[in-house]
């Protein structure tokens, strides 16, 4: 234990240390990524504030939706947060540099694990914590917390609700890697995919209708019913509603429910990390030399997958059908990126999973009504497809690594390198963009003039959300580092998502406008400018950050 | 073949390369010499494209690779120091991914690969993901794939790091032979044998500056001490770098 209290110290000066020389080093960058993350942090408070003061304002029912919304919140963020620290152990616990250097030095593998363990707890949550801090503070300040009270019960449950869904994601990826000895790694997760939407789906099959009543608001024992459903949580045993109710008892003041939940956490937090700590002792160092000899005598039946690869891009020229086959063998072989695909997908299918369960009779809806889940739904696409373009677009050059040399020693331009990325991004994520987009339509009953409305839109969003990916992912280029999560997730990333998240609500708000004018025979002119000002847009969008990508590329020097 | 004008190159307020000029024919093997951070790395960078000189001219098969870098790279072979490859990609599909980025077709990055693989001794780890191949292996993977478009001119830094001596015969033999049929070679190394036994001209440099160039026998005439490649080179550079 002293072994570990004194590398977290030296850890953590070590990191100082680093923070320090960055920031002098790279001042007015740090400095506008802190300005932006701050933005983000107040904006998103603000926006739930808002929201929470809306629904609060609603008497009973707005309370319990509200309720109902913070713990689903938390229930998201649980689930993101083990998720994340799967994505993230790939390489805290087994592609890290110090790992193998910690495993010459005379000290346990429980130790190494245990700090490991932390380290990963602290790479995977601070990113996600900053969407849970203003819904937190939101609902809090809604519910009457005082700051105090507020520090108490950020202080008392975050830590444990964080250990939880770490040892979880741990066990997890322990178990798998484990297991991989026999089955291949991809298979373990795939299978865990589709066996989580199975589930999923049969509870949304099985469990309670929730939503029968849009459209149909006279059938007051539906509305009954739902409300009655809407009071009871779908998972009591989740932490996540556990730590939702340490608010709801600071806010009531009823110490013994407090205490009650926190006891829970904590000691479950415990639970895990001796559970953990065990199949860390028992499996961490067989699944390291799994990981290293899976790495070092991974054979790939070279020819015939390559040889089936190549006969299906014949059709490809030179030297784009080089780089799409190294980007997709590159891509499948990194288990950071298709893993984080999986769950992407995951998530969206249980978003459809869910329209589908959705009895909406939208015919006897007010219009406003029928534009409104219209929008949210076409937002929804677009968040989606920024998310994708950020996640994965953004770290497309970096991922050149320091194998850049290659690319910048071949006969061919940075403006062709461009151009195949840009494609093979685009004939990937604007069609799941798309279903994402027609199939919640369909579900939506949503007419044909709204659908191709959308897919003239989302063509416009992909086009310009990759090209602004693409461009600023080259711009703020870190070919050192090889976790394709951490690129994306730098101050570049950050950038890029806060302006693909503003041109998305930009051009949602553009599409509204462009709905409601189509109707109206006296605004034909202003929509036409609304039109031209959503080229314009979308050519800037294109042109500029292609442009200083390409710049950057090119007067980089290796 | 190779023309390096008056280049220059600073970082900061090193100067890397200082005013050098070079003319390398065709089918010259040349010997690029000097110690630790003299410059050979920077000059051996802009000659392939990687870095821009801040002043001079850099001439390959007399086009200027600033103006008309596609055309350069494509007749150039570069060996780096310390390679790193694409390590998700195996050894074969590396040599595809490569042939195709210089317009090969598939049968002939099959047929080079063959004849290279019998040569360069690759055994079926050729099939096994590069991030787990020694350094040895990745340096002959390296030299194979620069030498598989039949490059006119090839560019290597530091050749013989890594192999072991079997395989650094093999690309000693490799080099002469190319050498031979017009082939240019530049070659930058601390190995003063590999130098004194391949070079047609050797060239060496200090703190960016060409401090003499020539074949053996004109380099022997500047110095007073000795007769070997090691004596001259200490004396030019001195012996308290």
């Amino acid at each position: 234990m002293k072994w570990l209290l004194n590398i977290l110290k030296l850890r953590v000066t070590s990191y100082l240390g680093q923070a320090g020389s960055l920031f002098k080093a790279r001042r007015l960058e740090i400095s506008v990524s802190g300005v932006i993350i701050a933005g983000m942090v107040f904006g998103s408070y603000f926006l739930f504030l808002t929201g929470a003061q809306f629904l609060h304002n609603q008497g009973e029912v707005g309370s319990l939706f509200l309720d109902r919304m913070f713990y689903v919140g938390w229930s998201l963020i649980f689930s993101l947060l083990i998720l994340s620290n799967i994505i993230t152990a790939l390489t805290t616990l087994y592609r890290s540099k110090e790992v193998s250097f910690l495993l010459t030095m005379p000290v346990s593998y429980s130790d190494i694990f245990h700090i490991k363990f932390l380290e990963n707890m602290a790479y995977s949550s601070w990113a996600l914590l900053i969407l849970g801090f203003p819904l937190t503070l939101a609902y809090s300040s809604i519910k009457s917390l005082s700051i105090g009270q507020m520090a108490i019960m950020l202080t008392l449950g975050l830590p444990p609700f964080l250990m939880i869904a770490t040892g979880i994601g741990l066990g997890f990826l322990l178990i798998a890697i484990w297991l991989s000895q026999w089955i291949r790694l991809r298979t373990i997760f795939l299978t865990s995919v589709v066996v989580s939407i199975a589930v999923f789906w049969f509870y949304f099959k099985t469990g309670r209708t929730d939503l029968p009543i849009l459209g149909d608001v006279a059938n007051f024992r539906a509305v009954d019913r739902y409300l009655l459903n809407l009071a009871q949580p779908p998972f009591p045993l989740m932490p996540s509603y556990w730590f939702s109710e340490l608010v709801h008892s600071l806010s009531e003041m009823k110490t013994g429910r407090l205490l009650f939940y926190w006891l829970l956490l904590a000691t479950t937090a415990n639970v895990v990390w001796i559970g953990i700590g065990a199949l860390g002792r028992k499996l961490y160092f067989s699944t390291f030399q799994i990981m290293e000899w899976n790495s070092v005598n991974r054979k790939e039946n070279g020819i015939s997958s390559l040889g089936s690869l190549v006969n299906h891009l014949r059709w490809m020229p030179p030297p784009g059908r080089g780089i799409v086959i190294k980007d997709i063998l590159q891509f499948v072989r990194t288990p950071q990126q298709w893993v984080q695909l999986l769950f992407f997908g995951f998530l969206i299918g249980l978003y459809l999973l869910n329209l589908t369960r959705i009895d909406v009779q939208v015919n006897s809806m007010i219009p406003f009504w029928r534009n409104m889940i219209y929008v949210f739904n076409f937002g929804f696409s677009g968040y989606i497809l920024a998310a994708l373009t950020v996640r994965f677009v953004f770290p497309l050059i970096s991922m050149e690594g320091q194998a850049i040399w290659i690319i910048r020693t071949s006969p061919f331009s940075i403006s062709r390198l461009f151009r195949e990325k840009f494609w093979m991004s685009f004939v990937i994520f604007f069609p799941l963009a798309e279903i994402v987009a027609l199939v919640s339509n369909y579900f939506l009953k949503q007419g044909v003039a709204v659908s191709v409305i959308s897919t003239v839109f989302l063509l416009a969003m992909s086009i310009s959300l990759i090209s602004l990916s693409l461009g600023l992912g080259s711009v703020y280029a870190q070919f050192q580092e090889t976790n394709p999560m951490k690129i994306s997730s730098g101050a570049g990333g950050i950038i890029t998502i806060v302006i693909s998240l503003f041109f998305v609500a930009v051009m949602v708000a553009s599409m509204v406008g462009v709905i409601y004018m189509r109707e109206m025979p006296t605004m034909q002119n202003a929509m036409l400018g609304m039109l031209t000002g959503i080229l314009l847009l979308n050519g800037l969008v294109i042109y500029f950050p292609l442009k200083w990508g390409h710049r950057a590329l090119l007067r980089m020097e290796i | 073949m190779i023309r390096l004008e008056n280049i220059k190159k600073s970082f900061g307020q090193l100067k890397a390369v200082d005013d050098i000029s070079l003319h390398i024919k065709k089918g010259e093997l040349f010997s690029f010499l000097g110690p630790n951070g003299a410059g050979k790395t920077t000059t051996i960078k802009m000659m392939v494209g990687l870095m821009c000189p801040d002043e001079g001219k850099i001439i390959i098969d007399g086009k200027d690779i600033s103006s008309d870098p596609i055309s350069s790279k494509q007749i150039i072979g570069y060996v780096p120091d310390n390679a790193f490859l694409y390590g998700k990609l195996t050894g074969m599909e590396y040599f595809q991914v490569i042939g195709n980025f210089f317009r090969m077709s598939v049968s002939e990055i099959e047929e080079r690969v063959s004849h290279y693989q019998e040569v360069l001794g690759f055994g079926d780890w050729l099939h096994d993901r590069i991030e787990g191949y020694s350094q040895g292996m990745r340096q002959r993977i390296t030299f194979a794939t620069a030498f598989m478009h039949e490059p006119q001119i090839l560019i290597i830094d530091e050749p013989m790091v890594g192999l072991d001596p079997r395989s650094a015969r093999t690309i000693k033999r490799m080099l002469k032979e190319k050498s031979e049929s017009g082939t240019t070679i530049f070659l930058s190394t601390h190995n003063l044998s590999v130098a004194e036994e391949l070079s047609t001209r050797i060239g060496i440099i200090q703190k960016g500056k060409l401090l003499a160039v020539g074949t053996m026998d004109a380099l022997r005439k500047k110095v007073t001490s000795g007769k070997n490649l090691e004596d001259m080179f200490l004396e030019l550079v001195g012996d308290d770098d």
